[in-house]
């Protein structure tokens, strides 16, 4: 358990302090954008299949429909304005973020997958509503890239408003 | 002879079997098998020549807007202002109302979508027209039927605003940025409200009273109610804690 609340914070603490090093250009944000969506629809699917409470696995399914919209309009848009996602420091921090974080809820199921994966989300919604105020939205040079990550920044809030009713109820 | 009475007599002892295991009840979603029988036996209930005719506006790209005040008045009850099949009725019909840019409808010949409008369907909801329409007003319906596939979300959401044209005013909240805009409508009883869903993923309009239920809407899609008990109905999207909106209803 300790060692997940410390991977936790070191991914918390490292995405504004990786972004703020230098602000990304717009094809950097797409792909930060692109990842951040589905390091979470990669955790929504093994909540759908491994979750104990029906709430969880509606939630994580919730979480692959909503994040994979999400993405499929940033990618029209960045394939409409001819940019190419561009790798980075904070993309690749998500991504490894991620991938360690669900190698550690395949170990688990039921209500002790339910806790881990629901205290992750609520982390990781909060940790990318973070980048998206602090650096994204701020960094974003085209309108519509910047226009799109403001659209969808109350559908985060809400999917952490969520994940926090949840974590209230889950094992309860 | 014989072998066609014991047909028939194996067919209604099935149809008995599964009215008596099912019921007559319209809120059981029809299954697969049925949908295509009932399908294929309502093109083979229209006659050949009829099902060949072709729509004398063909080649006329724009005959479909002709008949856009037309289908607002008569087809978007059932159908939806956009043809899309989701309105109040459409879900608890049985069989429930068909989404008309659905394949399996636009595969439909014209002959056969004239003759469904002019002559209705039987044991569905589909009314015979033939009496109040002259043969040109329902082959410009076929032509918005082919339109519908077409139609893209604004000029869907400009069409349910057109329909306030003969009366029946219509009201348009977007569900925009996870949030309802306008947040807070006040409209008449009788009129009707749109929810246009232009998010990339779905919301829902659900209240706690007064009925408002339009279950999950995804990307582009639209719901349509009309209330008729004057008060104040408070509704949020069950999908986006914090995504709220009210609705106003004055005699």
């Amino acid at each position: 358990m300790k060692v997940r609340m410390l991977m936790i914070a070191a991914t918390l603490v490292g995405l504004p302090i990786a972004a703020a090093a230098q602000a990304p250009n717009d094809a950097q944000i797409a792909a930060i954008v692109v990842t951040a969506n589905q390091v979470d629809i990669d955790a929504g699917r093994l909540a759908e299949t491994r979750g104990g409470s029906a709430e969880v696995k509606a939630f994580g399914k919730q979480m692959v429909t909503d994040h994979t919209g999400v993405n499929k309009q940033a990618t029209e848009l960045v394939t409409k304005l001819g940019v190419k996602p561009e790798d980075n420091p904070t993309a690749q921090s998500l991504k490894s973020g991620g991938s360690e974080n669900v190698n550690q809820l395949k170990k688990l199921k039921g209500t002790a997958f339910d806790k881990a994966y629901v205290e992750h989300e609520v982390a990781y919604h909060q940790q990318v509503l973070d980048a998206v105020d602090k650096t994204l939205i701020p960094s974003a040079k085209n309108a519509e890239l910047k226009a799109l990550l403001v659209k969808v920044r109350p559908a985060f809030v809400a999917h952490l408003e969520h994940a926090k009713h949840l974590q209230a109820s889950v094992g309860k | 002879m014989f072998a066609v009475v014991v047909l028939v007599v194996l067919v209604a002892g099935v149809v008995y079997a599964v009215v008596r295991k099912d019921g007559l009840a319209a809120d059981r979603a029809p299954g697969a098998v049925e949908t295509a029988i009932a399908r294929r036996l309502v093109l083979l209930s229209i006659p050949a020549a009829a099902r060949g005719l072709i729509n004398p506006n063909a080649s006329n790209a724009d005959a479909w807007r002709a008949a856009s005040d037309h289908f607002a008045a008569h087809c978007a009850g059932c159908h939806g202002p956009d043809g899309r099949g989701h309105t109040e009725f459409a879900a608890h019909m049985y069989p429930p109302v068909p989404d008309l840019a659905d394949p399996a409808i636009q595969a439909f010949s014209d002959g056969a979508l004239f003759s469904i409008v002019q002559h209705g369907v039987r044991w569905t909801g589909m009314p015979a027209f033939q009496a109040d329409h002259t043969a040109d007003d329902t082959w410009k319906l076929v032509s918005f039927i082919r339109q519908v596939p077409r139609m893209p979300p604004a000029d869907r959401s400009g069409h349910a605003a057109h329909a306030a044209a003969d009366g029946t005013h219509t009201n348009i909240v977007s569900m925009d940025g996870t949030a309802f805009e306008p947040r807070e409508l006040e409209v008449k009883a009788g009129e009707t409200v749109v929810w246009i869903n232009k998010d990339p993923f779905p919301h829902n309009v659900s209240s706690v009273s007064g009925g408002i239920h339009s279950g999950d809407l995804d990307p582009d899609r639209q719901w349509q109610f009309r209330p008729t008990l004057p008060g104040t109905y408070s509704y949020v999207c069950t999908l986006h804690p914090g995504m709220n909106g009210r609705l106003i209803v004055t005699k």
